[in-house]
């Protein structure tokens, strides 16, 4: 199992620029392995080295154990799923599918069949003998994955391969990549920006920022317990609270000094040295809404607020919340009851404890981030 | 869409407004003298170098001989392999030019570009200094002890296929550097993933890629080649003659201006119907 697709210390840089600054990364066989990360973060150098368009001037890609980083594109075994396509404008669909297999000197016989299996797969038999010029953009979306996939490639590399489509086509297409996954039961290395997509498809994500992979986990670890700042605003919503940590624990949990706040409590988050500065998080939906006749803010983690905006979106609704001098915002599913508060109105806030997460303070970040 | 139909009728009105000027001068200058020389074609010559009364067939009928035959075969192949060499040639020098940074790119279509800052005739005799007998290109020949004894390079077929070719390159590279511009070069990278070499996607990919890029450079070659004389005049041997060569003979030598109107009007013919018959089967092949 160990090494399937391993990136060894590969750093890659045009001009000044460093792209890929020295990334490790190891993708199991058979999984979904998404590379996350806002645009300019490297993560789609890292596809190209991985397919063979880029070398790096330092470390080595392997594939099962061998080293692959001097091996020319077409050396590979492995296939990319362009962000355009880049179908063959002057052939026809079916020709388009089986340029490999022609490429290889496959038998025409050969060439028909496998085309005939990847057509029905992707159901576009009926528009085999068209140019990709009549398709819609979903229709070339799944020829080029099944020009990929009909090479039988070891990697699958995706490259953002749903930005171009809209977005009920884009939830169709994810159903159908994950489906194709099951199917074909190779490794595909999916490179996004979008983190609803990641989340949805992954098994395991490295989100990326500088050419570096800044957190690798499960989407749902990366939720729950990012480890960055970065991370935590890039997937999923946060709220921030800059602070400094409280002296010593108390009754098992710790107390942060959040600026303009006053004391919070939490209860993870040992190990910070006292006075330190740190940030705390807490995601919207864990955010918590009391009317004011209920709960006086003297309770621990409990603030006076006002309502600045309520933003309805349908299955939940969210307010953005002024508590002193910082913004908070709070996501509740709209079925439950008390959910109509209105701007102006005033309310109290509550952050759980167990809710709130310890990061450490980086450099630059100050303040909330809504 | 009969809401449209007005409109585009008074744009119509006044594009042909603004056509007018150069239908024109094209009516004057190009189509009456074509027609004059085809009627002329028609006419029997008479003895004083004028053109006599009367309708005859005989100036066609006399270019039906082995000697026409041997001049137009010879006309169509120099200048088919001529096209044939240019595109050849431009194809690589376009690719290159279309994938260079903007700042060389400009500076190759310069390039490309300034041989016709010097008069034509001047660049033949340029060719005839090189070419010459002891001239720097036999020299570096026996230098390069390729040979003991170079050959004899001006005066013959080879000759004239060499500095026809030099002299519609650019012709060539234009279209294709024009086409080549706007190919997706991704493609090439599709090619390549899916386990082309280089070669394979250059040639499968990247050549059909810019198909029309290259009818274009191969007929502008081939028309404007085939009605050369001054080439085969030149650097041609007496048996490197091409039909041009005879239409000026025809016109200064023999000053028989109706054979040399049939002739020439063949060669219209033969122009138009190759022409033709490229269009149409790039169109079919698009079609297709």
């Amino acid at each position: 199992m160990v090494g399937h697709f391993t990136f060894e210390k590969v750093t890659k840089s045009f001009g000044p620029l460093r792209a890929v600054d020295g990334v490790t990364l190891d993708i199991p066989k058979g999984q979904i392995f998404s590379l996350l990360g806002p645009s300019g973060c490297g993560k789609t150098t890292l596809l190209r080295l991985a397919a063979g368009f880029e070398t790096p001037e330092s470390g080595r890609v392997l594939l099962n154990g061998k080293d692959i980083t001097a091996l020319p594109p077409e050396k590979r075994p492995v296939n990319t799923v362009f962000q355009n396509y880049a179908l063959f404008p002057h052939l026809t669909v079916r020709e388009n599918i089986g340029f490999g297999l022609r490429i290889a000197k496959q038998s025409s016989a050969v060439i028909q069949y496998e085309t005939d299996a990847m057509l029905d797969l992707i159901q576009l038999r009926d528009r085999a003998e068209q140019k990709p010029a009549t398709l819609s953009g979903g229709q070339k979306q799944r020829v080029a994955i099944a020009r990929a996939l009909i090479n039988k490639p070891d990697v699958l590399l995706l490259d953002e391969p749903l930005a171009a489509l809209d977005l009920k086509l884009r939830q169709h297409m994810l159903a159908e990549l994950r489906n194709l996954h099951e199917l074909a039961g190779i490794t595909f290395l999916y490179v996004t920006h979008d983190q609803t997509e990641a989340m949805s498809l992954s098994h395991q994500i490295a989100v990326m920022n500088q050419g570096a992979v800044a957190q690798l986990g499960t989407p749902a670890e990366l939720y729950s317990a990012p480890k960055s700042r970065f991370v935590a605003s890039f997937i999923g919503d946060a709220n921030f609270m800059a602070g400094k940590m409280g002296s010593g624990e108390f009754a098992g949990s710790t107390q942060v000094e959040v600026d303009g706040l006053g004391l919070v409590t939490l209860q993870s988050g040992g190990g910070c040295t006292p006075n330190a500065r740190v940030e705390l998080l807490i995601r919207p939906e864990h955010t918590q809404l009391v009317r004011k006749s209920e709960s006086g803010s003297d309770l621990p983690n409990h603030f006076d607020a006002t309502i600045e905006d309520v933003i309805f979106q349908g299955a939940h609704i969210r307010w953005v919340v002024r508590v002193a001098g910082l913004s908070f915002l709070v996501e509740r599913t709209s079925n439950q009851p008390d959910s109509d508060w209105c701007a102006g109105d005033s309310v109290v806030v509550h952050l759980p404890p167990d809710a709130l997460l310890l990061l450490p303070q980086e450099a630059g970040s100050n303040g909330s981030d809504v | 869409m009969p809401e449209v139909e007005p409109h585009r009728k008074a744009k119509t009105s006044e594009e042909w407004l603004v056509t007018l000027p150069s239908l024109v001068w094209l009516g004057l200058f190009f189509l009456v003298p074509t027609v004059v020389i085809l009627i002329l074609g028609f006419k029997p010559a008479d003895l004083t170098g004028g053109v006599a009364h009367g309708w005859t067939l005989a100036n066609f009928r006399s270019l039906v001989s082995v000697e026409y035959a041997e001049l137009f075969w010879r006309t169509v192949w120099i200048t088919g392999l001529t096209s044939f060499l240019c595109v050849v040639i431009a194809l690589p020098a376009g690719y290159a030019m279309a994938r260079a940074s903007k700042r060389w790119r400009n500076m190759l279509l310069l390039l490309v570009a300034v041989p016709f800052w010097t008069n034509f005739l001047i660049r033949i005799f340029a060719w005839k200094t090189l070419l010459q007998v002891d001239g720097p290109v036999s020299a570096f020949l026996e230098w390069s002890s390729l040979f003991e004894e170079a050959p004899t390079l001006l005066y013959n077929n080879w000759a004239v296929l060499v500095v026809m070719v030099y002299t519609q390159l650019p012709f060539a590279i234009l279209p294709i550097y024009a086409a080549a511009e706007k190919f997706d070069f991704s493609l090439l990278e599709a090619a390549r993933d899916l386990g082309a070499s280089k070669r394979t996607a250059f040639l499968q990919v990247f050549v059909p890629g810019i198909s029309r890029g290259i009818s274009a450079a191969a007929m502008m070659v081939f028309v404007a080649a085939l009605g050369m004389y001054v080439i085969p005049d030149l650097v041609g041997g007496v048996d490197g003659e091409m039909i041009g060569n005879k239409i000026v003979q025809r016109v200064q030598g023999d000053r028989n201006l109706p054979v040399a109107s049939a002739l020439a009007a063949a060669l219209l013919l033969l122009v138009s119907g190759l022409t033709f018959g490229g269009l149409k089967a790039a169109f079919r092949r698009e079609q297709s």
